[in-house]
């Protein structure tokens, strides 16, 4: 032991062994300051419309990462086409097979394929649906912050808020998720419990990783008709209603997880997007440029696609998500031609975030691009980060 | 055909908890991205949660709230965040100021029950517990739990969070000066304190 007082005391203090939170204490936390930072946002703008707000939403939902526990519910095999919503509060947990006529409150309904193994359980508002082996199309409505809907696998898990979806399990193992509308936040958990989160969006697609799939699925469903016209628009709109994203109503559905749309629509929602930029209309141009990138996955265009949908996040002033799409694509496409002008344009985005070191090493990487243009960018950007750190000290 | 193992095209919020500082996701969080603030809760809920610890010494039921009512203050507060030090030491200093509320209440309800004539029983202690490190850390504690709010705060920010005076003094929103002073008060009154065996 130290002989100052003071010493000892920190001494102790720092090797106090004072635990962590479990982690259901953790996620209830989580999901309490998430839904109230919602409650705060919604109390603060009356009536605000707008993207940010419906992806805090979305997120406010989405976001807590709890450990699921799923009851040992009866499991049953559901027949193609079968639809039906989720249990009421007041039977927490059963097949949805068994419920012909679905329960008012629930928020989603669900059409599983062909030899779908499905269990229904949670209440109204915490509702889970344990999707051990197939495919099943599903449609949640809008929920409310703190509200929760979620698709879990052995491991790994969807959440979701007002959106269309599918999820192919395997053998009880997440395979692939295809998102129609609205977004979708995917984790794993038990033996996957070490992957990264992953949130896509309307048009996109997520696989599992090379040897998850241990057998062939059948054929997707597709959005059925009916389903896709029950929509109601405002359930896209997100917790508040999110005008800016009403690109969602009219965007074409991908036919099918998969399928290779003709050359010609990808081309055509790549000129839809360059020409909505060069309007102004970033959001639209966003969308269409993550629907061309959609379809052109694999494609050279799809690589074009991705950059000037981060140029439009960033002229949209949309930063955060600006920034992450920039670092995708620096890290993804690092010998594009466009590698070094979004290097610098990822600099100047970082920098107004006040994150200094990142963006001077973005700035660095672009001052060798070969357009003296991008050059002369990326040494202004690390003027302005010199300026920067002599006004801060 | 959709290439195996990663998103495509785009990762948006994926990567958004991993790549950006502290304080990007604290700006994504001002404009509403609740993402960004459960990735910024789940990076640094721990550091709040032993800072808390440390400085009030409370139960994990109480800890719990605190960092609750902590990171709701973070989100409420985000928009005045200025950068003047980084983004968790600004959060101890949000975590200190809802420590000394809950250290009221606390005062509070003890009075209340010494007015009553009643004092909660502490609990046994079991004779292979008394041993001389546990009396130590219990005493080290006790010693820390008994400082003026102000001078605990500081003892604990710079001392065992190991935060610069400078950076201290702009999360608590005072001089660098007066977090000196605290900081050699904190000091002294720990050194009397093991010196005559009283609190401070």
């Amino acid at each position: 032991m130290s002989s100052d007082p003071v010493e000892a005391v920190k001494a102790a203090l720092t090797a106090a062994p004072w635990g962590a939170p479990d982690e259901r204490r953790r996620a209830e936390v989580r999901t309490a300051i998430l839904a109230q930072a919602a409650r705060m946002r919604r109390s603060r703008r009356p009536g605000a419309r707008g993207t940010w707000v419906s992806v805090g939403a979305v997120a406010a939902a989405a976001a807590a990462a709890v450990l699921v526990v799923i009851p040992a519910a009866t499991r049953r095999e559901i027949g193609a086409g079968d639809e039906t919503r989720g249990p009421s509060a007041a039977h927490p947990t059963k097949s949805i097979a068994t419920s012909a006529e679905p329960a008012a409150a629930s928020r989603g309904r669900v059409r599983p394929s062909a030899g779908a193994v499905i269990e229904r359980s949670g209440p109204v508002g915490d509702e889970i649906v344990r999707l051990r082996h197939g495919r099943a199309y599903f449609e949640v409505d809008r929920l409310d912050p703190g509200e929760r809907f979620r698709v879990v696998a052995g491991d790994g898990e969807v959440e979701v808020r007002g959106t269309e979806f599918s999820v192919t399990v395997v053998d009880d193992r997440l395979i692939a998720v295809d998102v129609n509308h609205g977004r979708v936040e995917i984790r794993g958990r038990g033996i996957a419990a070490a992957r990264p989160h992953a949130l896509i969006e309307a048009g996109q697609s997520w696989r599992a990783p090379e040897g998850d799939e241990s057998a062939v699925v059948g054929a997707p469903p597709a959005a059925p008709p009916a389903v896709a016209a029950r929509v109601k628009p405002q359930a896209m709109d997100g917790g508040d209603g999110a005008a800016c994203r009403t690109g969602d109503r009219h965007r074409p559905r991908p036919t099918s997880a998969g399928a290779s749309p003709a050359p010609g629509a990808r081309d055509a929602a790549f000129e839809e997007g360059w020409l909505a930029l060069k309007g102004g209309e970033h959001g639209r141009a966003v969308m269409a440029f993550e629907r061309a990138a959609a379809m052109a996955a694999g494609d050279p265009l799809a690589e074009d696609a991705a950059y000037w949908r981060a140029v439009a996040l960033a002229r949209g002033a949309r930063r955060a998500e600006a920034i992450s799409a920039l670092t995708v694509f620096v890290d993804e496409h690092g010998s594009s031609p466009r590698a070094g002008e979004a290097a610098a344009l990822l600099g100047w985005q970082l920098l107004a975030f006040g994150n200094l070191d990142e963006a001077e090493r973005r700035f660095g990487a672009a001052l060798s691009d070969r357009s003296p243009t991008v050059r002369r960018s990326a040494q202004d950007g690390l003027r302005a980060v010199l300026q920067r750190r002599t006004a801060g000290r | 055909m959709i290439p195996r193992g990663k998103l495509l095209p785009f990762r948006l919020a994926a990567d958004t908890g991993e790549a950006l500082s502290d304080e990007a996701l604290l700006a994504a969080s001002v404009i509403g991205d609740s993402t960004a603030l459960g990735a910024l809760f789940d990076r640094r809920h721990l550091s709040v949660y032993r800072f808390l610890a440390r400085l009030s010494g409370t139960d994990r039921r109480d800890l719990d709230d605190l960092v609750q009512a902590t990171f709701v203050e973070v989100a409420r507060s985000a928009a005045r965040f200025r950068g003047g030090s980084n983004v968790l030491t600004w959060i101890f200093g949000i975590a200190a100021n809802v420590a000394r509320h809950h250290t009221r209440g606390e005062v509070r309800r003890r009075s209340a029950l010494a007015a009553l004539g009643w004092q909660p029983v502490p609990a046994a202690v079991r004779p292979d517990e008394l041993t001389e490190q546990r009396d130590i850390m219990n005493r080290a504690q006790r010693v820390v739990a008994a400082l003026p709010h102000d001078l605990r705060v500081v003892f604990v920010l710079c001392e065992i969070e190991e935060v610069s005076g400078v950076d201290a003094a702009r999360a608590l929103g005072v001089r660098p000066g007066t977090v000196w002073r605290r900081l050699h008060e904190a000091r002294v009154a720990i050194r009397n304190a093991f010196l005559t065996g009283e609190s401070p």
